[in-house]
């Protein structure tokens, strides 16, 4: 599970601060937060997936406190155990669909690949429904086709905590809904727990917990 | 591994900037790389003809073209000597003086008309055939034999001087009846013949039909008792013969017979001495020592490499500043691709790796393509220094 408590996050040099009091999602849970664009959603993510430090506070995961983690420590978390999904999908231009997949094997020490995780691969893209297109550069690609690539390499090392920022953000209604069904399939047939931001309130129905981020969260311009 | 796939990976899929890149640092070392291994073989090439050669004498000119003349078989720029000029040397006991006339040359390969001494005293052996005995026989250098699939038994025709004056030579046919063995010499790029063979191209000498007996007035301008003045209808021979060869004659005083150059194969200080003396008390002579002339040149050639090397220099900080702004450029565009490499669970160190890793790829092909060229070139050159330099 993730427990968050009394987090204070301040980015240097700029008046804006992040106050979680008390939060907790529990272990497989799906959960969608809704907030306003720049109300401090990614910031929460990225702290949960240890890519920035609160100033004062606890994140547990599953009973381990992120913040005294090392640099290296929150970077092998992070490949191990946390699937991202961003919202202009940052794929690797230059690299193929299956390039792209395996990005986490190529760039982390701690990540080996081999027979498994390549079966992994085809399996992912099977269920995507991308594995036609493994070996197609990723610009070829339409903006669904490369959404789903995104999602495929957060799942590829099979992650406990599935962190997706605004993954329908570009995409028409269509392609929003396949691609929202498809986060919470995934995450649903590995056990994982889904957080997925948004600041669309029309995507995020069919998630069995919706939480207003400004409910339980300040994020506030102080003086 | 990884990293080096992922740095592949992107260099493959830019590869047009790769290139380019490449192709900029190629330039800007290529020059000194070049000058680097070309410079010390063209020194050392100069420097052991010029030893070969140590004393050369001609007449009045430049004693730099002169030098090159005599080593290089370069044409001649300053007066001519006289073939009374050797002679004097002989009768002084310059006795490994020779003489030389170049002035013809075939299939673009000087033809050095001299004795059969140059060989001797030169050290060069005929790998097939014998020397040349007889007017219109030569004797070719391995290069020229080799670029021209020359063999003995083979012809060359001699080429005029200037397309303007085809009157006045007439291209000889000449027979090959020796290849010389390779020297790593200029001598490997000429064709050897006697200096009567120079003096027919030359027209002071040539062998036509007995006249003297023909009644043709078209052939005959005047008969008297000292003889049968023939006109100009009557053609030369251009080949020799062992059925016209007798009929070969020159006209005039052979001692004032023109020679471009005499040089003096001999390595012992006190002749050279000797010979550098008497040549100044002859009217018309200079005597040049070749270490001089090269050592002047080689002097010349390494002002012009450091000139160029400064503007090589200039010309590889501007490629380095142009490499340095596309690698920058190429980290801004690249910024978001690292911050996902990043937030994935790379480390800073690797994002920078991956740059580094590229550049210096880049820079090692670049490296490699520079070595290789430098190289090439610089072989080719130094297979004949005296065609590029001289």
């Amino acid at each position: 599970m993730i427990r968050v408590t009394d987090l204070v996050f301040r980015y240097p040099g700029t008046p804006f601060r992040l106050d979680v009091p008390q939060w907790e999602v529990a272990a497989g849970e799906q959960v969608a937060i809704v907030g306003p664009s720049g109300s401090g959603k990614t910031t929460l993510l990225h702290l949960l997936a240890g890519i920035l430090t609160p100033q004062q506070g606890r994140i547990e995961l599953d009973g381990q406190d992120l913040c005294p983690l090392s640099d290296a420590g929150r970077r092998n978390f992070r490949a191990t155990q946390v699937g991202l999904v961003f919202q202009r999908f940052e794929l690797i231009d230059y690299l193929t669909v299956a390039g792209n997949i395996l990005l986490p094997y190529s760039i982390n020490l701690t990540l080996r690949l081999d027979a498994t995780v390549r079966q992994r691969l085809v399996t992912l893209a099977q269920r995507t429904g991308i594995e036609h297109l493994l070996r197609r550069p990723v610009q070829r690609l339409s903006q669904g086709e490369q959404q789903r690539v995104a999602i495929c390499r957060a799942l590829i090392n099979q992650p406990r905590w599935i962190l997706a920022d605004e993954p329908t953000g570009n995409l028409d209604p269509e392609n929003k809904r396949t691609i929202v069904e498809l986060l919470q399939q995934q995450a649903l047939e590995s056990g994982a727990t889904l957080i997925m931001v948004t600041h669309d309130v029309s995507s995020v129905a069919q998630f069995p917990r919706q939480v207003d981020f400004r409910d339980w969260c300040r994020a506030s311009l102080s003086s | 591994m990884k990293v080096s796939a992922l740095v592949w990976a992107h260099m493959s899929y830019h590869w047009r900037r790769t290139w380019v890149l490449i192709g900029c640092l190629l330039v800007g070392s290529l020059v000194p790389l070049v000058l680097a291994q070309v410079m010390p073989e063209v020194q050392r090439q100069l420097q052991h003809r010029a030893e070969e050669t140590p004393l050369v004498f001609g007449g009045p000119g430049s004693s730099l073209e002169l030098a090159l003349h005599a080593l290089y078989f370069r044409a001649a720029a300053g007066e001519p000597l006289r073939f009374e000029h050797w002679q004097r040397f002989l009768q002084a006991g310059h006795e490994r003086a020779v003489p030389l006339h170049v002035r013809f040359r075939t299939n673009d390969f000087p033809i050095v008309g001299t004795h059969l001494e140059y060989f001797a005293w030169r050290g060069r052996k005929l790998a097939t055939g014998a020397a040349f005995s007889r007017l219109g026989d030569c004797v070719v250098g391995s290069e020229v034999a080799r670029r021209l699939r020359l063999d003995v038994g083979g012809t060359l025709i001699s080429s005029p001087r200037s397309i303007l004056s085809i009157g006045a030579d007439y291209p000889l046919q000449m027979q090959i009846v020796g290849v010389l063995e390779p020297s790593g010499s200029p001598d490997d790029a000429a064709v050897f013949v006697d200096l009567k063979t120079t003096w027919v191209m030359e027209n002071l000498g040539h062998g036509h039909d007995d006249v003297s007996q023909s009644n043709d007035p078209n052939l005959v301008l005047e008969r008297s008792r000292q003889g049968t003045v023939a006109s100009a209808a009557v053609l030369p021979y251009t080949v020799v013969t062992e059925e016209n060869l007798a009929s070969f004659h020159f006209h005039g005083d052979m001692s004032q017979f023109p020679l471009t150059a005499i040089v003096l194969l001999d390595d012992r200080q006190r002749q050279q001495d000797l010979a550098a003396g008497f040549a100044q008390r002859q009217s018309g002579v200079q005597a040049v020592f070749a270490r001089q002339s090269i050592a002047d040149l080689l002097s010349v050639l390494f002002q012009v490499q450091r000139v160029v090397l400064a503007v090589s220099l200039f010309v590889g900080l501007a490629t380095l500043a142009l490499f340095g702004l596309v690698i920058g450029l190429s980290l801004q565009i690249r910024q978001s691709e690292m911050e996902t490499m990043f937030k994935l669970g790379a480390s800073r160190g690797l994002t920078r790796l991956l740059l580094w890793g590229e550049i210096g790829v880049i820079a090692a092909a670049a490296g490699l393509l520079a070595t290789a060229t430098s190289t090439l070139v610089a072989w080719l050159i130094s297979q004949d220094v005296s065609r590029w330099l001289v």
